[in-house]
């Protein structure tokens, strides 16, 4: 752990590669920096260490609370572990040592259905974000020795595995990602009380989707987690041309998920279309906040260091992250 | 304007259309860009074919505020390929430079056009302003509108005159060639014949091929041309306007006058006495006007005899009355004499001076025609006649082969020396009429046609013809050859004799009818004893005298039963009178009363009155003069006021030879000398028409009553035209309004288009 905390950054080994550029820890979060690179493990290695780099205090500490033994202390060694009590007992510094302990297990849920490959020009698809994500997270988990297992979904649960504190649990994560193409329509209501009937133990559930379905049938689904007594964070990926919808020519739209082509000329519509998206992150945002979940929107073009802030602090405070 | 300038494409028909609606255009082959106002529509239809694809994740979203706002983007949409449209269209249509008809249609520049100018020559364009005259003005107008003719144009140029001059009628491309003649152009100090102008125009419009006409009048619109009062052509030029209009040829009238001009003119001349004689006074007399709003004071009249200034008179001239000046004078010789006023110079210089050509005659010359002719003193029909007019004349008139010739003195009536001559009515036909002053006819049965015919003419030409009926005369043979309409010469037709002098069966008196005519007018007031001599006269017989209805003639004296007695009509330059009963005492009682030789003495006074007249005339009119036949073709040289001479020959017809100047445009003397065998020298004087004197102005408005049908584009005042020909060519062109709506339809479309980019929602998601 205190090794891990002191690791330093390597500038030489940053995405570009190049010494005549300074690259900042940012970089390292920023999702397309991030896509160029070969694997989702370095990548969720690179967001976190990238991340944590730029924090002051290590994420990494004091997530243990079983008293293990004392040792004698030795110059180097942390105060903050000095127990004061046999110091005053006996003039003499002894350590505390504790045992690590893995009793959080967190549920990535990943949406892999259709409407979540959009990708507007520059920017990664909402499930490459969310996989990135993902990883990241799952990456972080493991290294505070907690367990994380994944759920990827389209209109059903496609493929499950089950928290693990292992090592491996990372490759594993990875590997399962790679194999979920999406494929099929967004369910979500089916999907959440599938998965909340699945997940017995209590944990934390993180939600990687659009959410494109109806709000009130998500919030249902999101609120039977909530009956499981799980913590819920909704990071809600999407695209920032489904906000901004930028286009200026007649264009044809062609659906995902078997909506249909329409044929249109976007400025005569942008204004309606805007005021209908919006009611539609109003209604889930009211909604998540009624249930008492956490709701996190997320852009692909956004640094990765939301996500996994945000994580942290429901982690640390157990609650509210948004 | 014309039908040619009518678009056919848009069709605007001229006769079911008010003219003022009328379009056309400067560059008609433009409106076929008409086509690009489906421009925009391709476009928009061409857009929709070409769109991009793209993949769209949040279609739920999409199609709902499709859904909700379907109808809004479809008006959107209509509106923005509408305005579109429009600004295409009305781009195409500006760029075809179209022209309000009504508005420009004179000097609009389109096609080939035949153009017509139409000056004002009357005298009121003479009027001098600040320096040069108002037709100079004209003409410098005329000129500029000829040298800004387009190639191909044709043009004619009509001088407004009376009668009118068509001095280019033939349609002329060369355009050098009318200026030219526009420089030669001179005004007349006569009037206007309106009628005969616009039928000129007509005839000039009709003689060219080119279906674009234009008609461009420059006028001071003075009253006397525009509105003649008591024009009694009205309808003739009714009839001509209609034609013009029919043609479809608005014209353009340009107003070069101005209005409250001052003027002072003299309007009159005249002399007391109908026939002057040398050596009698005769009073002259000159009338003048003031035709300003304001009067003026001390006016200084001069009056000329022959050239020598006699009397000058200072005169305060109030406005609108005329002031009389009058001036006796005592002419020794006889021959033509010249009586001139002139009044102080003004800008309208040709009516302060007029001229009266007084003809003074040794004696008046007197023509008795007996047609009851007999040797015994007082049996002859026209004894008691040459008796009353020349009292010293013996009764000697017996042989009929040798007339009676007599001059007497002065008599105490006033009467000017009379030589008389009698003959028998079968004589007439081999006398020279045309030497006497008067023919008195008594008695005589009837005259032959040629003798009709030659009396006719000669009282036309300023002589006077007294006739007396009797119981020889033939009503029928009377009136069949002078109370036709061919040849009205009577005042009136002769009828039936009433009354019976051989029975007595009773007598009618005279009826003076208030002495109010000139022949009785020195009894009015008189005594009744001398009254009596006039009114106590029996007339047992005479021919009732029958007037025609609307006729001129006057009855000068009635019998008591109510038919004329005297009767007298003016024909030409001459004088009738007729007298319904006997010159002699076989029907009356009239040779014997005293009233008889005054009134037969104002008789031939007022007869030869003419001779006066033969010498003057007005601006416009044809100087005429009949001499012995024996004068045949002499040569004439004519002075004219210009001091130009010019060389003419008598004209000879049947009975007569005659001198017959063409109406001249200037007023003046005119002086003929007559070579032999004739040779005489004389004297003709020439004024200008009063009426054109009057200032008074017909205003552009009220231009359409006066002379009804003509309605002209007025245009106010030289200035508009001379400041910028082309402005009048742009009259009524709309293109720049439709740029400019072409303008705010950009903008509008722009705006538009950013109204429905616009609308942005910031989506928060936070």
């Amino acid at each position: 752990m205190e090794s891990e905390k002191n690791k330093g950054f390597d500038a030489s080994h940053g995405p570009k590669g190049s010494e005549t550029e300074v690259i900042t820890p940012n970089d390292y979060l920023d999702p397309q920096n991030l896509a160029k690179l070969q694997g989702l493990d370095l990548v969720a290695r690179r967001a976190v260490e990238g991340y944590v780099s730029g924090l002051h205090k290590s994420p990494y500490h004091g997530f243990s609370v079983e008293f293990a033994e004392h040792r004698e202390y030795a110059p180097g060694d942390d105060i903050r572990h000095v127990d004061w009590k046999v110091w005053s007992k006996t003039d003499k510094l002894y350590l505390k040592l504790y045992e690590e302990e893995t009793n959080l297990l967190t549920y990535l849920l990943l949406d892999t259905s259709q409407s979540m490959e959009y990708a507007s020009e520059g920017n990664v698809s909402k499930l490459m974000y969310a996989k990135m994500v993902a990883a990241s997270l799952a990456y972080l988990v493991l290294h505070q020795s907690d367990a994380v297992g994944l759920s990827t979904f389209d209109s059903r649960v496609v493929r499950a595995l089950k928290p693990s504190g292992q090592a491996s649990q990372l490759k594993e994560i990875i590997n399962l990602m790679n194999q979920a193409p999406g494929r099929e329509k967004t369910n979500l209501t089916t999907v959440f009380h599938d998965l909340a009937e699945r997940s017995k133990r209590r944990g934390l559930i993180v939600v990687l989707s659009d959410l494109f379905d109806d709000p009130d049938r998500v919030v249902a689904g999101l609120k039977h987690f909530r009956h499981r007594r799980h913590d819920v964070v909704v990071m809600h990926v999407l695209d920032p041309a489904e906000l901004s919808f930028p286009f200026r020519q007649t264009t044809e739209f062609k659906g995902l998920e078997g909506l249909g082509d329409v044929q249109v000329d976007p400025l005569t519509i942008r204004q309606a279309y805007q005021a209908e998206i919006q009611n539609f992150i109003e209604a889930i945002k009211r909604g998540c906040r009624v249930a008492d979940i956490d709701y996190l929107p997320l852009m692909t073009d956004q640094n990765l260091a939301v996500p996994i802030s945000a994580y942290l602090r429901a982690r640390q405070s157990g609650r509210k992250v948004g | 304007m014309t039908d040619a300038l009518l678009n056919p494409l848009l069709s605007l028909n001229a006769d079911a259309m008010p003219q003022l609606l009328a379009l056309g255009f400067g560059a008609p082959w433009m409106l076929w860009g008409m086509a690009a106002g489906t421009i925009p529509v391709v476009i928009h239809l061409l857009n929709k074919r070409k769109y991009r694809q793209t993949q769209w994740a949040a279609m739920r979203f999409l199609l709902a505020a499709l859904r909700k706002n379907k109808r809004r983007i479809e008006l959107e949409q209509w509106i923005l390929l509408a305005i579109r449209t429009l600004l295409v269209l009305l781009l195409i249509l500006a760029m075809s430079r179209p022209v309000l008809e009504s508005l420009a249609p004179a000097l609009f520049a389109g096609q080939r056009s035949h153009r017509v100018l139409v000056l004002d020559g009357s005298m009121s364009m003479t009027r001098k302003l600040t320096d040069q005259t108002r037709f100079e003005r004209a003409k410098s107008l005329a000129r500029q509108i000829v040298k800004e003719a387009r190639r191909g144009d044709v043009l004619s140029l009509i001088l407004m005159a009376d009668p009118p001059k068509v001095i280019v009628g033939e349609p002329s491309p060369n355009l050098e060639q009318v200026g030219r003649e526009i420089d030669l152009i001179q005004a007349t100090q006569g009037g206007t014949d309106l009628t005969a102008t616009f039928a000129s125009l007509r005839r000039v419009l009709e003689s060219s091929p080119l279906p674009n006409k234009e008609v461009l009048f420059l006028t001071d619109l003075q009253r006397a041309t525009w509105a003649r009062p008591g024009s009694d052509n009205s309808a003739a030029l009714k009839l001509e306007v209609d034609k013009l209009n029919a043609a479809k040829i608005r014209p353009v009238l340009i107003d070069l006058g101005a209005s409250s001009e001052p003027n002072t003119a003299v309007i009159n001349l005249s002399i007391t006495s109908p026939v002057v004689t040398m050596g009698v006074p005769v009073n002259l007399r000159a009338q003048v006007r003031n035709f300003t709003t304001q009067s003026k004071p001390s006016a200084r009249v001069r009056l000329y005899v022959d050239g020598q200034l006699g009397p000058e008179q200072s005169v305060d001239l109030p406005v609108g009355e005329p002031v009389t000046i009058n001036f006796t004078y005592i002419f020794r010789d006889a021959g033509d004499h010249v009586f001139e006023a002139v009044i102080d110079d003004d800008p309208l210089g040709a009516d302060d001076r007029r001229r009266l050509v007084v003809p003074v005659k040794e004696k008046l010359r007197i023509l008795l025609v007996d047609g009851d002719l007999k040797p015994e003193p007082f049996a002859a029909e026209t004894d008691y006649l040459a008796q009353a007019l020349s009292p010293a004349e013996s009764l000697q008139a017996a042989d009929p082969a040798t007339p009676n010739s007599a001059t007497a003195a002065p008599s105490d009536t006033g009467l000017p020396p009379i030589a008389l001559e009698v003959i028998p009515e079968s004589r007439l036909n081999s006398v020279e009429v045309g030497l006497y002053d008067v023919i008195m006819m008594a008695n005589v049965s009837q005259p032959s046609i040629p003798e009709a015919a030659a009396l006719d003419k000669y009282v036309r030409q300023g002589g006077g013809l007294v006739i007396f009926t009797g119981d020889r005369v033939s009503p029928e043979g009377w009136n069949s050859r002078l109370a036709v309409a061919e040849r009205d010469l009577l005042p009136a037709m002769i009828g039936q004799s009433i009354g019976d002098a051989v029975k007595k069966t009773g007598a009618f008196l005279i009826d003076p009818l208030g002495y109010r005519h000139p022949l009785v007018t020195a009894y009015e007031g008189a005594n009744p004893s001398v009254l009596s001599g006039l009114t106590q006269v029996a007339t047992l017989q005479y021919h009732k005298l029958i007037r025609p209805p609307e006729s001129t003639a006057r009855v000068a004296l009635a019998f008591d039963s109510g038919d004329p007695a005297v009767i007298e009509v003016s024909k030409g330059r001459g004088r009738v009178v007729m007298i319904a009963t006997s010159a002699d005492s076989q029907w009356t009682t009239w040779p014997l009363h005293p009233s008889y030789p005054v009134v037969m003495g104002e008789m031939a006074l007022l007869a030869a009155s003419g001779r006066t007249g033969e010498k003057n005339s007005l601006v416009g009119e044809p100087i005429e003069q009949a001499y012995p036949a024996s004068a045949g073709t002499a040569t004439v040289a004519l002075r004219t006021p210009d001091k130009g001479t010019r060389e003419l020959a008598l004209k000879v017809d049947s009975e007569s030879s005659y001198l017959r100047i063409d109406p001249p445009d200037v007023s003046g003397l005119y002086e003929a000398e007559i070579g032999p065998p004739l040779s005489r020298r004389e004297k003709f004087a020439v004024n200008v028409p009063v009426v054109e004197s009057d200032p008074a102005r017909v205003e552009a408005s009220a231009l359409k009553e006066s002379v009804p049908g003509f309605d002209p584009v007025v245009i106010k005042s030289a200035e508009e035209l001379t400041k910028a020909a082309e402005d009048v060519a742009r009259r009524g062109e709309i293109h720049r309004p439709l740029l400019i709506a072409v303008l705010a339809l950009i903008l509008l479309e722009t705006l538009m288009a950013w109204w429905i980019g616009r609308r942005v929602v910031r989506v928060s998601t936070t």
